[in-house]
């Protein structure tokens, strides 16, 4: 069975290949082709997956490490003691993820293959598709943070290009498309900075970017690893080689090192320039990372991305910006839980802006009239549940979460998907019929206005049960899925407050129990205006059901919906605690995550959540009831002097965009245009090079050649010619032709011969 | 006396030249210039230069002045005009000037140079060779590679020549021999000094020959009745000899004793008449090795005596006395003295210069021939080019460049 | 041999004398002839000095070198008088301001 662990490579190999093929052959292929490709690349790494859970389970959920073939040296510099190999560790909490990213995944590529049919790009659509579960699985499956980077970017690349996928649509509509990609890309790139800080900050801090080198075992809690050093390590500790492993030397991972400085306190770290405590180096570090995950997983500030990524493929909105790539940030977290235990300040940053993020999110959503972005803006509130649980040091918590929101947000996601097709399939055929209508003429039909929309209950009944499956989970009513991890989140929170005095415990809990509110609120209303009362439009009257490519996920989710939260059911809970396990999903995780620690089960703040959530629903259906339904004309928050401030406000989605226009980037592009314009062209090309150095070098040269070249050395060089031609002139009168004057000469030159030979008795004679 | 003759005969010499140049006749001028001739004949006598005199008479003054009055004539050029427009006015006085500083230039170099008068007069060394190797009979002898006597035979001496000082390596070689691959038969060295005269005696056999540098005084004697005689010892058999008047062995007849083999005596002076020479070996028993009866010594001249031994054929041994003159060398400039220097050193020269001769000779047959036909027809149109002719070379492309017509 | 009575220096300035005499007579007279003349005038000046040389140190390697020259004045002569001889006939002049090629 422990044969399985080196299968993971395939997990990542597979849809590599898959990507390929369809990359290179899928023009040949066709689209049954590709979507066998692509849909059984998926379905194998799922299976892979359960394969290792399986492997896993039969090794005592002891972690192992698998090199990647051609790979173990990955990065290798030997003078600087850098050593990262492409290692894929399979513990519990990678493994919980993969199975989630897979088995989400598979369902969705399934769902793709009946949304995409007819695009002219479909091979296309399904290379990346699979290149996203490439990247994603590597960062869910490293062993070092060097590969959750690659991944990390990975996924932002397939985030891109899958945003952007219908960039060249017709009538400028394309143009969105790339701007949205651009922005996520943008916007990611930001928290992508302080990942990477983080990371180098880790390395140098120390020394490694493993999370646990081979033959560790992470120290939990309580573990008094300074006295025992062998019970800590792997049990083979039999010769003195191994015994190396000891904490204070050797190679051991981040965590472990982390954990046993700190254990020693007073440890430093040395900068070079200035050193600073262990603590604080943790501090900056969990920091650092936090910002990667308000990127992206879209926490305040740099959430702005995710509703403007709505702009693709409903698919795709469901596997990356619902299910798996917006929950990197949380994995990440989770992972380094041992450093976000050790930074208290940080957890309380992490905690303000998780429960702030949920609740502004949920405000906004209540304002919307996009169906997609309402759940876009639904996706942030529930990752901000998310993040608030890390910080409040329930890491469990927030995978739960994780895993139960994948489940019914990418239902919820696909439904939407599903009803949108409805709508542009009525609309596209009953087109004719709509000659008169006031929204064809004035503008151009929005498929995804929910006021397009209307009584669809009976139009696409599948749709309309499964999508209500997974309002419910999301609304958090008992038994449905939300219900359990949502509860558990809320639980945590508070005892951080009241068993800590933790103030953000305390803020954590008020804010989000507001925005479960909200949560409860806003999906009503959404189904109301979708599903419930009667048809609006002529497009959503003739809005049929889709094909059973994407009713199955459909279903398959909403099982997953609700029977989803039963995994980790918390300690105490009657009847069903019995039944399927208690604290299942902890208990799995603990041996992955040291932090992680079950919550017991709370019966008066489960039903005061429980009763905010059906509250809230009520209040929805007052607020949307038949006759408004009916008669829609404008939304009744709208309308409603109480609340139509706050209704323009959240519709706004609280003026973030324009503000980040406003005071980033405006100033950003003047500062950009100044530079290019003022100080590389007019300052730079044209002044100092043209002027100065070019106008230097043109009057050094004028000098050179005026005065200098022609004036002396031409004329001193003609002025040799001239004279030796002056001179032969006269020279020549010399050549008479008359022996007489020639002989005369050669007496002359005889008595100058003379002369020089004399020349000593010359010098006698006149005593000189 | 000699000063007085050489002042008024200078005189003559000037003047005649200075009216040769002035005269504005030809022939007179020609005249002039043989009275000038006859001058340095005269002073060539005067400077024991006796052949020269005469030759200086016969070429010059006979032959070369000759052939200038005939081209006078022939061209008719004896009357010569004064110019009526002198093309160098600046001639004469730039001349005279020169002249006259060429003048000082030479006279200071006289004054100068110190040139002691009373120095000897006769500096070179004079030498000759003789051959008394037994069995050698043609020798050629070699000074430092240059040859000074060839083919000589046995009692053969030759001439006396003049020689360079100097230190030389004296090689007798076989007659035929080529010195500079051939060893010789014998070498010797020697350092020639000014006033001397050295007879270079070969002596000894073919196997072992010996060279023996003889002094001799060419000087002569006082007295009439005695010559000067320099004696060589060449009898191999005998290591000392004594040299006899007469046959006894008295005191008073010794010319010369304790001769070494391969020594020359110094020259002696002997009486001259009807002798005989004996030669007595020395030692404790002297023996009268030989008589040469009958010999005449004529007297003032010098003589160089070598005494040897020949093998005969029939494997006996004679005594032989050689007796060779040192003739008096010829006078200095005289025509024997200057014929012995030229062909002795200056052959070649002389080859050279007789063939300058020849080419003049043709040459002056070449250039005064007259051409006939049509050469001469294109020579005298040349003279006279047509004006085609003169359009190649112009102004243009040559300056100040045309053939005259 | 004596030591010469007259004094080796004068000859040497009689030939000097003579010399220039010569010197001059080619410079001043334009007939050809007559500088003929004069170069042999110069010539046997030359022969002077070598003799009274000769005499001084009792070489005769002077009166070799006189011989030589004559020799060759001889055949010079012949052969400038043959020279100009053949001239006259073009020119019909022997004034050696005449006898160029240049065109003045």
């Amino acid at each position: 069975m422990e044969n399985y662990f080196n299968l993971v490579p395939l997990i990542v190999i597979l849809p590599a290949a898959g990507l390929l093929i369809n990359l290179f052959a899928g023009k040949y292929l066709g689209e049954k082709g590709v979507s066998i490709v692509a849909v059984g690349a998926s379905v194998s790494a799922f299976l892979v997956s359960v394969l290792l859970w399986i492997a896993l389970v039969d090794a005592d959920y002891e972690a192992a490490l698998v090199n990647m073939p051609l790979l173990d040296s990955w990065i290798r510099i030997p003078s600087a003691g850098v050593e990262i190999p492409w290692q894929f560790r399979v513990d519990t909490l990678s493994v919980t993820m993969m199975l989630v990213v897979t088995g989400v995944g598979s369902l969705i590529h399934l769902y793709s293959v009946g949304y995409m049919h007819g695009d002219e790009r479909y091979p296309r659509f399904f290379v990346y598709l699979n290149l996203f579960l490439v990247f994603m699985l590597t960062l869910v499956g490293g062993n070092n943070f060097l590969m959750i980077f690659v991944g990390w970017e990975g996924v932002g690349l397939c985030s891109f290009l899958l945003i952007g996928f219908w960039f060249d649509k017709a009538k400028g509509e394309g143009w969105k498309n790339s701007n949205a990609a651009r922005k996520a890309f943008i916007a990611n790139r930001v928290g992508d900075f302080g990942l990477v800080v983080g990371v180098l900050l880790t390395f140098w801090t120390f020394g490694t970017l493993d999370f646990y080198k081979a033959g560790e075992a992470p120290i939990h809690a309580g573990d008094h690893a300074a006295e025992e050093t062998a019970p800590v390590f792997a049990p083979e500790v039999e010769t003195e080689a191994d015994a190396e492993h000891a904490p204070a030397s050797g190679p051991i991972g981040v965590f472990n090192q982390a954990h046993l400085w700190l254990e020693e306190g007073d440890h430093q770290v040395n900068f070079g320039l200035f050193s600073m405590s262990l603590e604080a180096t943790i501090t900056i570090i969990t920091l650092l990372f936090l910002l990667g995950a308000t990127g992206k997983s879209a926490q305040i500030p740099l959430f702005v991305w995710l509703p403007d990524a709505m702009a693709g493929p409903t698919p795709v909105s469901a596997l990356i910006h619902a299910a798996t790539m917006v929950t990197a940030g949380v994995y990440m977290m989770v992972r380094s839980n041992v450093l976000f235990h050790a930074a208290d300040a940080t957890s309380f940053v992490v905690t303000v802006i998780g429960a702030t993020t949920a609740l502004m999110a949920g405000f906004i959503a209540m304002g919307q009239w996009d169906i997609k972005k309402v759940l876009a803006y639904s996706t942030v509130s529930q990752l901000g549940f998310m993040v608030a649980a890390v910080g409040v040091g329930a890491y469990a918590a927030a995978i739960f979460h994780l895993a139960t929101h994948a489940f019914f947000k990418a239902l919820l996601f696909l439904g939407s998907g599903s009803v949108i097709h409805g709508v542009e399939h009525g609309h596209h055929h009953h087109e004719p019929h709509e000659s008169g209508g006031e929204h064809h003429r004035d503008e151009p039909f929005d498929p995804q206005d929910i006021r397009n929309m209307g009584g669809l209950r009976h139009r696409m009944p599948i749709t309309y049960w499964t999508y209500l499956s997974g309002m419910l989970a999301l609304a958090g009513v008992i038994p449905f899925a939300g219900f359990w991890s949502k509860d558990e989140i809320l639980l945590d929170s508070l005892k951080l407050g009241t068993e800590q005095g933790r103030l953000d415990g305390y803020f954590g809990f008020v804010l989000l129990l507001v925005a479960a509110g909200f949560t409860a609120f806003y999906m009503t209303r959404q189904v109301a205006l979708v599903f419930w009362g009667e048809p609006r439009t002529e497009a959503a009257a003739h809005a049929s059901e889709s094909g059973p490519t994407m009713t199955i996920p459909l279903i398959v989710l909403a099982v997953l919906s609700l029977v989803g939260g039963f995994m980790n059911i918390p300690d105490g809970f009657p009847v069903l605690g019995s039944l399927f396990g208690v604290h299942e999903l902890t208990s799995w995780l603990e041996h992955s995550v040291v932090y992680a620690h079950a919550g017991a089960f709370n019966f008066l703040l489960a039903t005061i959540a429980v009763l905010i959530a059906l509250a809230a629903i009520y209040a929805a259906r007052l607020v949307y009831n038949d006759r408004v339904l009916r008669t829609f004309r404008r939304d009744p928050l709208e309308t409603d002097p109480r609340t139509s401030r706050a209704f323009a406000l959240a519709n706004a989605n609280l003026y973030w965009d324009e503000m980040y226009d406003r005071y980033f980037i405006r100033p950003y592009r003047a500062s950009a245009y100044w530079l290019a314009e003022r100080l590389d062209w007019s300052f730079w090309h044209d002044f100092v090079h043209e002027r100065v150095i070019y106008g230097t070098f043109q009057a050094l040269t004028g000098l050179f050649t005026g005065p200098v070249d022609r004036g002396i050395i031409d004329r001193a060089f003609n002025s040799i010619g001239t004279g030796i031609r002056a001179a032969a002139g006269r020279l020549r009168t010399i050549q008479t032709g008359y022996v007489r004057v020639y002989a005369l000469s050669v007496l002359f030159g005889t008595l100058l011969v003379m002369f020089i030979i004399l020349f000593p008795v010359l010098r006698d004679l006149l005593g000189m | 006396m000699e000063l007085t003759l050489f002042i008024i005969v200078g005189a003559i010499a000037v003047l005649s030249a200075v009216l040769m140049l002035i005269s504005q006749n030809a022939v007179h001028s020609a005249l002039f210039l043989v009275l000038n001739f006859a001058c340095i004949a005269f002073f060539f006598l005067m400077l024991s230069a006796a052949f020269l005199a005469m030759v200086q008479i016969v070429v010059y003054a006979g032959a070369i002045m000759v052939l200038f009055l005939f081209v006078i004539m022939l061209l008719g050029a004896e009357r010569l005009y004064p110019e009526q427009h002198p093309r160098f006015p600046w001639m004469v006085p730039a001349a005279v000037i020169l002249a006259m500083v060429f003048l000082v230039a030479v006279s200071l170099a006289i004054i100068q140079g110190e040139v002691d008068i009373t120095e000897r007069a006769v500096a070179q060394p004079y030498i000759r060779v003789v051959n008394a190797v037994d069995q050698l009979e043609a020798a050629d002898v070699y000074l430092d590679g240059e040859r000074s006597a060839s083919d000589l035979g046995y009692g053969e001496a030759s001439e006396f020549t003049i020689w360079d000082r100097g230190r030389y390596d004296v090689a007798v070689y076989e007659s035929g021999a080529d010195p500079d691959t051939e060893a010789p038969l014998t070498t010797s060295k020697v350092d020639l000094n000014r006033g001397e005269a050295i007879s270079f005696t070969a002596v000894g056999t073919r196997a072992d020959p010996q060279l023996v540098i003889a002094n001799e005084d060419l000087s002569g004697t006082d007295r009439s009745d005695a010559l000067r005689v320099t004696v060589v010892n060449g009898m191999r058999s005998v290591q000392m000899i004594d040299v006899v008047r007469g046959t006894d062995a008295d005191e008073s007849a010794v010319l010369i004793d304790d001769l070494a083999y391969g020594a020359a005596s110094n020259p002696t002076t002997v009486d001259s008449g009807l002798t005989d020479l004996s030669v007595f070996s020395e030692g404790v028993r002297r023996d009268r090795l030989v008589t040469f009866e009958d010999r005449e010594l004529a007297p003032e001249q010098g003589q160089l005596w070598v005494f040897s031994t020949r093998y005969q054929a029939d494997n006996s041994f004679e005594d032989v006395f050689l007796a060779l003159e040192t003739n008096e060398l010829p006078a200095f400039g005289s025509p024997a003295a200057v014929g012995l220097t030229l062909f002795a050193r200056y052959v070649l020269p002389m080859e050279m210069v007789a063939l300058v001769l020849l080419v003049a000779m043709i040459g002056t047959l070449i250039l005064t021939k007259d051409m006939v036909g049509t050469r001469r027809v294109v020579r005298r149109r040349l003279a006279n080019p047509p004006a085609e002719l003169q359009a190649p070379v112009t102004p243009e492309t040559a300056s100040h460049t045309t053939i005259e017509g | 041999m004596q030591p010469p009575e007259v004094a080796t220096e004068l000859f040497v300035l009689l030939s000097a004398i003579l010399f220039i005499l010569g010197t001059l007579g080619v410079l001043l007279r334009r007939n050809a002839i007559l500088v003929f003349m004069s170069i042999e005038l110069m010539l046997n000046a030359a022969n002077l000095a070598l003799a009274a040389f000769a005499r001084q140190w009792g070489n005769l390697d002077g009166q070799i070198l006189i011989f030589f020259v004559m020799t060759i004045a001889a055949a010079e002569v012949a052969v400038g008088l043959a020279l100009i001889v053949a001239i006259f006939r073009t020119k019909k002049s022997i004034n050696i301001d005449e006898l160029h090629l240049f065109r003045h």
